[in-house]
């Protein structure tokens, strides 16, 4: 009975456009959404079910996940940078949204004034793979092999504008080599002209790739993070392989529309932070290939706006474009 | 022989015990439930489950979720009958001979007879997949783009064979198939086209919308017409399943059909959707009176949904041996897997050898489940049918809306099937068929993306199309079966010439 | 493009001889020129390195082709005339899945169910309102109960009342 009248009072509240700021303590009061705006069953949509089903846990509310996909995550995005600043509405992001940034000057809202940072949630490594065919025995010697045949070399994509693209073009920038892009609908496609021999290279996933990997039909030349994945322990990094200062990775965050009260932003941070801190959690994301990415919402933000500015670099040399 | 008796022995072994076999059933009925509701398909169920299955052993959550994936597929084929509304792309063949035969009374026979062949189909595929399943991924590695797009050339010319009226009319409507798909980002530059402004259809129209617009909503303003402009009459009950000559009649097209789905089904990159397209197209050309197809023809319910069991089947094959997920279902089930520490790919069988050959068992039991479930629920659909009709075509209006609203939790898409609904009743008016609309919207994407892709490999060579040898060949088909498919109209119109 | 005057036109021994070719053909065109139109800021590129724009444009070309051909087939060979349009059922039943598409994110489906349902109902003459509502409210709450609590679907019941 309380909550139908909890329910409704709070209805009313919200009908009539007030919210007393000094809620924190009471947060979450009610059902809290998580737009995603990506296909359901997707990365982002998968973890933000597993941060979701802790945090309603911890805080005694239902956390909702709704997936709302469409034209780059945009959207999806925009429905929450026009959602009420009160804590109940928050967005799972990814870089997706920090190489939009510049991939598409032109959309609604620009990330860093219509949303404050709430924490990231975790990272993922992607691996370079080359088709055995391709006469390289290391990265060094197939950036030789592609500076000798510009444009004869192809790599093979999930999409114009996805991370693996952009590290595709991160890596094509810093070598200096010129690697046709082949675009896929999705990774899955890719993996089998990859697989095949029809194309030539790769970015992907560590975990989807490292059984192709062990059983032989492809070669890893290099992971794009900052450390040795757990996966594929004997690849080098492509960092230390040969492109010094090279790092792309796949990462999640959630976002709060500009506005919701510093201390709803700070409850939600250290409750993300618990749920990332549990050993259960840890170890199932690890098997995944993903590692939790822990920071205060001050740390996030310089994180989003380093970011931001590294694929607007890349975009700029490249001259990739969406829209 | 002996390996593979031992190889299903094992599977068995795994995939008969009594969670195992409560976790099939539990996916098999849940799996019928979303396929038989309009609009919302199994992705977004599964991923709404994946959390669920993080407490259950890997093999367990997987025969789940196989058994959401396939009873889905069941599920689509009732709603196709009975209110000619196709919920996946290999269910819109069903409705071209389905609904005509619920319309004239038989609806039990069809759904019947599409268990039934379903059933069939998915036993043949469990022995397929068991003998030779994995030497027969390797052929399919040998596909590349350009053998892809000459696939899908040739998958064009079922939309040909599938018009019941008029062939200009067809083609024309593929190309409008076609059109449509062009519709949102572009695969290379991301530059939006066709969307005028509207944001919803930057990722390209969703195939429900189509698909109910087209045909649903078409059909019940049809329907609500005839019943203005003429007395109807209820047709008769008639048998609620099919008999002995119903079933001599579809054996032909029920193993046919297998083979077809199951050859397509292994083939990565959603092959299966041509299955039951190529399986109509065969016992249309085959049959003596090719002219009953479209009017209520047993076969074009048989051929196409063994086909498509066949094909859900066999394209399991290729995400348990080689690790790529022909559709987003199967990605969904990577990503369970993966959960459990558990990567498909090459070594699967030979690392997980109870995993493997539990989920082939689990399949056929999976099919004997549905087959339980869906028989005594043919009843039931009738006298659902059987309802008042201005009762029952409001109850399906919501239940399209909420469908389509559960897909992208859009309510802009909702909006978008009255508008391909008012699209499908002008082309019903102008006599256009909207299967070869379809066909082309689905094959469209592909032959684009095949041909760009191709050509950004061979750096700009057309020649690419035919120095592949599987390309070459496709399209040598291709080309014989326009000859001699014009060459008897060519005759045709002489005659007509000649006696005018 | 309305087809309902023109079985008055074929009445009248116009030179078209089948007006259903005829009005297909200009429905063709039309769509052609729409594929055109949307197409008309994308580079076509060439075949061997085809543009965003050359898709469209083929198929719009087919289609206008083919729409050309029925328009000069409806002079020559003799048939029929399109049926008459029914536009009861067109603004009741579309009516009410733009009510449901209008209402659904603001007012949720304890609103939108029922109010689909009861606009749709009024595309068929036999419909009556002591029937339909009881009717669309218990199909509401089965839809609910279906797509809500069953299925755990996001969709909104009453965002005012209860917030989601």
């Amino acid at each position: 009975m309380s909550y139908w009248a909890r329910g409704v009072a709070l209805g009313a509240v919200l009908a009539f456009g007030g919210f007393s700021p000094a809620a924190a303590q009471d947060y979450p009061a009610k059902s809290v959404k998580i737009i995603v705006p990506f296909s359901a069953g997707g990365p982002a949509d998968v973890y933000a079910r597993v941060v979701g089903n802790y945090l309603s846990e911890a805080l005694k509310q239902p956390f909702i996940i709704e997936d709302r996909p469409g034209a780059g995550s945009v959207i999806g995005t925009e429905a929450v940078a026009k959602s009420a600043p009160d804590g109940y509405t928050l967005l799972m992001m990814s870089n997706t949204h920090t190489t939009n940034e510049s991939l598409m000057p032109n959309k609604p809202f620009k990330l860093m004034d219509d949303f404050v940072p709430v924490a990231p949630v975790n990272y993922s490594d992607l691996v370079m793979v080359i088709h055995p065919s391709v006469p390289a025995k290391d990265l060094k010697e197939f950036i030789a092999l592609a500076k000798s045949k510009p444009k004869e070399l192809t790599y093979a994509s999930s999409g114009p504008g996805t991370p693996y693209h952009m590290a595709g073009e991160l890596f094509k920038a810093m070598t200096q080599t010129d690697i046709t892009h082949v675009p896929y609908k999705g990774s899955a496609d890719a993996r089998n002209d990859m697989l095949g021999g029809h194309v030539n290279m790769m970015f992907d996933a560590v975990t989807t790739m490292a059984p192709n990997v062990e059983a032989g039909q492809l070669k890893a030349l290099g992971t794009t993070g900052d450390k040795r994945t757990a996966v594929l322990g004997n690849v080098p990094t492509i960092a230390e392989a040969g492109v010094p200062g090279y790092s792309a990775t796949i990462w999640l965050g959630i976002m709060a529309p500009k506005g919701t009260p510093q201390p709803i932003v700070d409850k939600l941070n250290a409750e993300i932070r618990r749920v990332l801190e549990r050993p259960d959690v840890t170890e199932m994301w690890a098997k995944q290939g993903a590692a939790p990415l822990i920071m205060t919402p001050a740390e996030f933000k310089a994180y989003l706006d380093k970011d931001i500015a590294k694929w607007a670099e890349v975009v700029k040399i490249s001259g990739a474009k969406v829209q | 022989m002996a390996d593979m008796i031992a190889n299903l022995a094992l599977g068995f072994g795994v995939a008969l015990s009594l969670k195992a076999l409560m976790l099939c059933f539990l996916g098999c009925l849940i799996g019928t439930l979303i396929g038989v509701l309009p609009g919302i398909g199994p992705v977004a169920t599964i991923a709404m489950l994946l959390p669920v299955t993080f407490g259950i052993d890997p093999v367990g959550a997987l025969i789940m979720l196989a058994g959401i994936y396939y009873g889905a597929q069941y599920g689509g084929s009732t709603t196709a009958i009975i209110a000619n509304i196709p919920g996946e792309v290999t269910s819109v063949v069903t409705t071209l001979d389905g609904h005509r035969m619920a319309s004239q009374g038989r609806a039990g026979v069809a759904l019947g007879i599409a268990a039934i062949s379903s059933f069939v189909a998915g036993t043949i595929a469990t022995l397929f997949i068991a003998a030779l399943g994995a030497p027969l991924t390797r052929f399919a590695l040998l596909f590349g783009p350009a053998d892809y797009f000459s696939l899908m050339v040739f998958g064009l010319m079922f939309a040909v064979v599938l018009a019941r009226g008029s062939l200009a009319k067809a083609v024309a409507m593929i190309f409008t198939g076609i059109l449509f798909s062009t519709v949102g980002t572009d695969l290379e530059t991301g530059q939006a086209r066709l969307t005028f402004g509207v944001a919803e259809i930057y990722d390209g129209i969703e195939f429900a919308v189509i698909a109910m617009g087209i045909f649903g909503f078409a059909e019940i303003l049809r329907t609500i017409e005839q019943r203005e402009t003429r007395v109807v009459q209820d047709a008769p009950i008639g048998r609620l399943l099919p008999d002995l000559s119903d079933l001599k009649m579809s054996s032909g097209p029920i193993l046919r059909g297998t083979f077809i789905g199951g050859f397509l089904g292994l083939l990565p990159g959603n092959g299966a959707l041509l299955g039951p397209f190529a399986s109509y197209a065969t016992e249309k050309r085959l049959s003596k009176e090719p002219a009953r197809f479209g009017h209520g023809a047993i076969e074009g319910v048989a051929g196409p949904e063994a086909a498509n069991n066949a094909g859900a089947q066999t394209s399991f094959l290729p995400l348990l041996t080689l690790g790529i997920p022909p559709n987003a279902v199967m990605a969904l089930m990577v990503g369970a897997m993966t959960i459990h520490g558990i990567v498909p790919g090459p070594q699967i069988v030979s690392k997980q050898p109870a995993l493997f050959w539990g989920m082939v068992a689990s399949m056929w039991i999976g099919n004997l489940m549905l087959l339980v479930i869906n028989l005594p629920l043919v009843g039931l659909w009738i006298r659902l049918i059987r309802a008042p009709y201005r009762l029952l075509f409001p109850a399906i209006v919501l239940f399209c809306c909420i469908g389509i609203y559960s897909i992208d939790n859009s309510a802009a898409e909702v909006g978008m099937v009255a508008i391909f609904g008012f699209f499908g009743y002008v082309l019903m008016k102008l006599e256009f068929e909207p299967a070869p609309l379809v066909l082309g919207f689905v094959l469209g994407r592909l032959l684009e993306e095949k041909f760009r892709q191709s050509l950004l490999i061979s750096r700009g060579a057309l020649e690419t199309f035919v120095s592949h040898s599987i390309s070459a060949t496709l399209l040598a088909l291709t080309a014989i079966l326009i000859v001699i498919s014009l060459v008897p109209s060519i005759n045709k119109a002489r005659n007509k010439v000649f006696v005018e | 493009m309305t087809a309902t005057d023109d079985t008055a036109g074929a009445g009248r021994k116009s030179r078209i001889k089948a007006p259903i070719e005829f009005f297909g053909g200009l429905f063709l065109l039309g769509l052609a020129a729409l594929g055109f139109y949307g197409a008309i800021d994308l580079p076509g590129g060439e075949l061997s390195r085809m543009g965003p724009g050359m898709m469209p444009r083929i198929a719009s070309a087919a289609i206008a082709i083919f729409g050309a051909a029925l328009i000069a087939e409806s002079f020559i060979t003799e048939g029929n005339a399109p049926e008459r349009w029914h536009w009861r059922g067109i603004v009741f039943v579309f009516g009410g899945v733009l009510v449901f598409s209008l209402t659904i994110r603001d007012f949720g489906l304890a609103v939108a169910g029922p109010l689909s349902v009861i606009i749709s109902a009024f595309g068929d003459r036999e419909t009556r309102l002591v029937e339909i509502i009881p009717f669309a409210v218990i199909m509401t709450i089965g839809g609910a109960l279906l797509f809500k609590w069953l299925l755990g679907l996001p969709i909104p019941l009453m965002p005012y009342l209860l917030g989601y």
